[in-house]
């Protein structure tokens, strides 16, 4: 009879449990479960089982090297927001109250403003007649402008710009929730600030570093408007090719076996990833 | 003040030109004759089935207002019915058509596209009109050639190269042709050029470049047009993306010169950037409207294309605000002749035109695009 | 564990201390010294800046006044890792990412040990804690009770001369801190530590300390053994903050150098030792009385009823009822001659003079 209430020091019921995780669930089957195996089951028949597409894909070079290409910049891109967004986050741990939020304001101002605005403003920066190269020139630092846009360089840029955010909050959160003991504990017991950095609040941290590397990465593999503003034409990355194939040739079948590729590199690299920081030992840590 | 009699004359020439530009663009020409066959036209059949409402799939912006204002505002005027307007990029609104299909709920009744996607992957669910003979209006008051068998004709235009009168004033050498395009060492300076999805444009163009004359370009010499294309690719530093992006590269000097759709070009010239266009030898670039198949309201749908080749006042305004020449055959002698002479029907500009043989794109669709994306990933 | 016996205890001596944080003033000119080896509770509320004092002799605050020194050299402006201090914190501020030894060995390891002194030490350190054989867990594997003993070893395996600790118990159940308290004083005899123990629980500082500091409002009220606490309150509040006491408000009738009459705003005339400075006849004072120093009989003292009767089973708590507005909490043993009083008796409350003790009512702040 009291089987389904809530027993046993705030555990929550089977039943109860599976209410709560169910709206979200019905989510996931709809919103992602689903699509992925409509996108596998196109990438394998058309309409009887087929390996042509996967065979399409490892045949021509020109798509693992697009794929190289996007890792190589999502790799950049998550380098950079680490370098630059974990300083910012540590000071905004650091501040507390208004000013952290007005650092957080400023590091969210990116995310607020479209990505055509964005890259455009990037494009008003960089370009030949642009501020930068009048600077340049006007201090007699160059003679012919510099190519500055539409190179790799510029790419990586922007992109570092609009995803530091998402670099910076998760590690932010993490560096939150660390207590203030913790380092005064370590500086007690004989660190200094660099030693209690190394030793306590970075380990701890890591969680955070994880989240944020994860998610910049991530989203880099999908950038697509970017890419095409303020890219080369060397920066062909992979989402732009599979919203060629699927928008301008209609190849959705090529186009999901492109998606399931990327899929299946980005699941190998998370797990390699997650091995590497030994995360679910941090994750258990940080509680 | 032109006579009425060489009025006539040049009407008689730009429908020939018309007529060979679009023998080769288009896959049949209607004929003229048809029109009073018909017991009840579409928009008695709409109305008698009660549809009230025609959804289009079509531009959005500008370009939105103005075919609201010159035509989806009218239609609804004379006829009642309503319309609904969904914006979204040619490409979205071709794989949201596909998607609509594989769902079996199809919720557009007519849909503007490039030209370009008037290929297989497209036409499936296009409403296959034959010779327009459903649509009266078409061989009534359209341009010949304007039945696309799976749409119907209503925007043209070219994709010419323009350059900066800053960088080339006159009085000094200024490039005329695709060879020129590519003579870095006459005509310095960065130039841009399309990777939007359709890469036979650059590629005609180096192919003109490098000799081959306009109308023998298909089916292309791949090899010959990336050999021809390594040559510039240095002094590309744009590749751009959207017209967007070609009018802002021109508008801010960033480049010298720019292949772009002319729509684009001309805009920018009226609005006062230093750029003269060249025609010769640029791809032609149009839009038309497809039928949705199993649409929601067909007669509606074909009852507005009926309208929409109507009126060329409105055409003509239309024209006017937007820099692409329309689909009806008495639109373009409305302009003045200095606005005529810009457009890419105007017989001087047609003769030159590059018709894409839409065949071999579709056949070699993917290759082209794969070795397009190739090369500039190199 | 001979090994973690270091250099003994050291004195901590903490003159004129100030402290502002923003518009509060934290502390306000706190003198403070404890002995080699002393057992010191900080005992007062929250806000009362205990906490902030303890802060300061680890380093985390400097004060805006005062110096404080460590075994007679001036550590005021010495930043926390140089300052050779074992602290533990309220909720023992174990690095949760790090295995019991290495949470342990850690301030060895700061200290540049060799790693064979260093487990060596670590094991002893978890012996004295009765910890042998956790070292590879971690801190959350352990329960609360373990997780403090491992502060503590980590807080000593340095042979600090001086221990701080922060309520280090507050988080634990009854049974598991009285046994808890018998083993850190014990640990502090054994090691010979100076420790400084912050607490808001009087009878804890009561049961452990040499000697306490009772804090109030950033200022020290009193100093001294907790006898001396218990006894001879220095203040109202003193005398409010430790043990339980009836609080009588009244006019002051009569005064010599020893006692003082006070005439109680219900009514009746009760005596005490005078306690503070400032009593005058005819000004207003408070006397104080431990419920346990409160006699009741048929005889002498004033009048009143019994309202209620709290029975808790080694004693016997009476609440008697003075005219309107007073009661007067007696308490005695169960068995003893109380026991047979129940509410509504008519009972005479009485006490020695000097075991009640008069304060003046302005002094109450």
């Amino acid at each position: 009879m009291t089987r389904w209430r809530q027993v046993r020091g705030g555990r929550w019921s089977p039943l109860a449990a599976m209410l709560l995780l169910s709206p979200m669930a019905l989510l996931l089957i709809a919103g992602f479960f689903y699509p992925l195996v409509n996108l596998l089951g196109r990438s394998l028949w058309t309409p009887e089982f087929s390996l042509v597409h996967y065979e399409r894909l490892l045949g021509e070079p020109l798509y693992l090297l697009i794929l190289m290409r996007t890792l190589w910049i999502a790799g950049v891109v998550s380098v950079f927001t680490l370098l630059l967004g974990y300083p910012v986050a540590l000071v905004m741990a650091r501040l507390g109250g208004w000013k952290a939020a007005l650092v957080a304001a400023c590091v969210l101002v990116p995310l607020w403003t479209s990505a055509l605005v964005r890259s455009y403003a990037w494009v008003v920066l960089l370009q030949r007649n642009g501020i930068v190269n009048d600077t340049l020139r006007g201090l007699g630092l160059t003679e012919q402008p510099l190519r500055l846009i539409h190179t790799e360089g510029a790419l990586l840029v922007a992109m570092t710009h609009v995803l530091l955010p998402f670099m910076v909050l998760p590690i932010y959160s993490v560096l939150r929730a660390i207590s203030t003991d913790l380092p005064r504990a370590a500086a007690n017991l004989g660190a200094g600030t660099w030693s209690i950095f190394r030793h306590v609040t970075l380990p701890l941290s890591l969680p955070g570093v994880f989240a944020g590397t994860l998610m910049v990465f991530i989203l880099s593999l999908g950038f697509y408007i970017t890419p095409a503003l303020v890219g080369g034409p060397r920066t062909l990355m992979i989402a732009t090719l599979i919203g060629q194939q699927m928008t301008e040739l209609l190849n959705w079948s090529f186009a999901s076996a492109i998606a399931a590729a990327l899929l299946a590199v980005t699941l190998l690299l998370v797990a390699a990833f997650r091995r590497v920081l030994r995360i679910d030992q941090m994750a258990g840590h940080a509680g | 003040m032109r006579s009425g009699c060489s009025a006539k004359r040049e009407e008689r020439e730009k429908l020939m030109h018309r007529r060979t530009l679009l023998s080769t663009a288009v896959a049949l020409v209607a004929a003229l004759t048809a029109g009073s066959a018909e017991a009840q036209t579409n928009l008695e059949k709409a109305k008698q089935a009660g549809q009230t409402e025609v959804v289009i799939a079509g531009g959005a912006g500008g370009y939105l207002e103005a075919v609201k204002k010159h035509f989806y505002d009218p239609f609804t005027a004379a006829t009642g019915i309503k319309v609904t307007t969904v914006s979204a990029p040619y490409g979205e609104k071709a794989t949201r058509l596909k998607a609509m299909h594989e769902v079996g709920k199809v919720e557009w009744d007519l849909v503007t596209l490039s030209l370009d996607f008037l290929n297989p992957a497209v036409t499936p669910f296009l409403r296959d009109l034959g010779n327009c003979a459903d649509v009266p209006g078409v061989a009534r008051n359209g341009v010949a050639g304007a039945c696309l068998r799976h749409g119907v004709l209503f925007e043209i235009g070219g994709v010419p190269y323009a350059f900066s009168t800053k960088a080339f004033p006159a009085g000094k050498p200024q490039p005329k042709t695709w060879a020129d395009f590519f003579d870095v060492k006459t005509y310095p300076g960065p130039r841009s050029l399309p990777n939007a999805g359709v890469p036979w444009w650059p590629i005609i163009a180096a192919l003109q470049a490098d000799g081959v004359p306009h109308d023998k370009l298909f089916p292309l010499d791949l090899d010959r047009a990336f050999k021809k294309l390594d040559t510039i690719k240095p002094n590309v530093t744009v590749w751009w993306r959207n017209g967007d992006q070609s009018q802002q590269v021109v508008r801010d000097g960033e480049v010298v010169m720019s292949m772009m759709y002319s729509g684009r070009a001309l805009k920018l010239r009226s609005d006062g950037t230093p750029i003269d266009v060249i025609w010769p030898g640029a791809p032609i670039d149009a839009v038309f409207v497809g039928a949705a198949k199993d649409a929601p309201h067909p007669h509606a749908a074909l009852a507005f294309i009926d309208f929409l080749m109507t009126r060329p006042e409105a055409h003509a305004a239309y024209a006017n605000a937007n820099f692409y020449d329309t689909s009806n055959k008495d639109a373009l002698a409305q302009l003045s002749p200095a606005d005529q002479r810009g457009r890419a029907t105007h017989p001087d500009n047609l003769r030159t035109l590059v018709a894409i043989d839409r065949d071999w794109v579709s056949a070699n669709r993917d290759k082209v695009i794969e070795r397009w994306n190739k090369w500039l990933a190199q | 564990m001979a090994e973690l016996k270091g250099a003994g205890g050291a004195p901590v001596s903490i003159a004129a201390v100030e402290k502002r944080f923003g518009s509060v003033a934290a502390l306000q000119g706190v003198s403070l010294d404890a002995g080699a080896g002393e057992f010191l509770s900080l005992l007062g509320p929250s806000g009362s800046g205990k906490t902030t004092l303890l802060m300061m002799i680890a380093g985390f605050e400097i004060p805006d006044r005062g110096t404080i020194a460590i075994g007679g050299r001036d550590v005021t402006e010495l930043p926390a890792n140089q300052r050779n201090v074992g602290m533990v914190f309220q909720r023992y501020a174990l690095f949760p990412h790090m295995t019991v030894a290495e949470n342990i060995g850690f301030p060895l390891r700061m200290r540049g040990l060799a790693r064979s002194e260093m487990s060596s030490r670590v094991e002893d350190a978890l012996k004295l804690v009765r910890l042998d054989g956790y070292g590879t867990r971690l801190p959350s594997q352990l329960s609360g009770g373990q997780q403090q003993r491992v502060a503590l070893a980590r807080a000593v395996v340095f042979r600090p001369p001086v221990l701080l600790m922060d309520e280090p118990l507050a988080a634990l159940d009854k049974k598991l801190r009285q046994a808890m308290q018998l083993e850190v004083r014990h640990l502090q005899r054994e090691l010979g530590l100076t420790v400084l123990y912050v607490t808001h629980d009087q009878e804890e500082a009561l049961t452990m300390s040499d000697r306490i500091a009772v804090l109030n409002d950033g200022r020290i009220e009193q100093i001294g053994r907790p006898e001396e606490l218990y006894e001879m309150p220095a203040s109202a509040f003193v005398a409010d903050f430790i043990g339980e006491t009836n609080f009588l408000s009244g006019d002051v009738v009569g005064l010599d150098a020893r006692e003082c009459r006070v005439l109680l705003d219900g009514d009746g005339l009760v005596t005490g030792r005078v306690a503070a400075d400032g009593l005058a006849a005819g000004t207003g004072a408070r006397l104080a009385v431990r419920p346990d120093r409160v006699r009741l009989g048929n005889a002498e003292g004033i009048e009143g009823t019994i309202a209620e009767r709290i029975y808790s089973g080694a004693m016997l708590m009476l609440a008697v009822r003075i005219g309107e507005t007073t009661t007067i909490m007696a308490r005695g043993p169960s068995n003893g001659p109380d026991a047979d009083r129940s509410v509504g008796d008519r009972v005479r409350v009485s006490w020695k003079p000097e075991d009640a003790r008069v304060y003046p009512a302005a002094a109450e702040r």
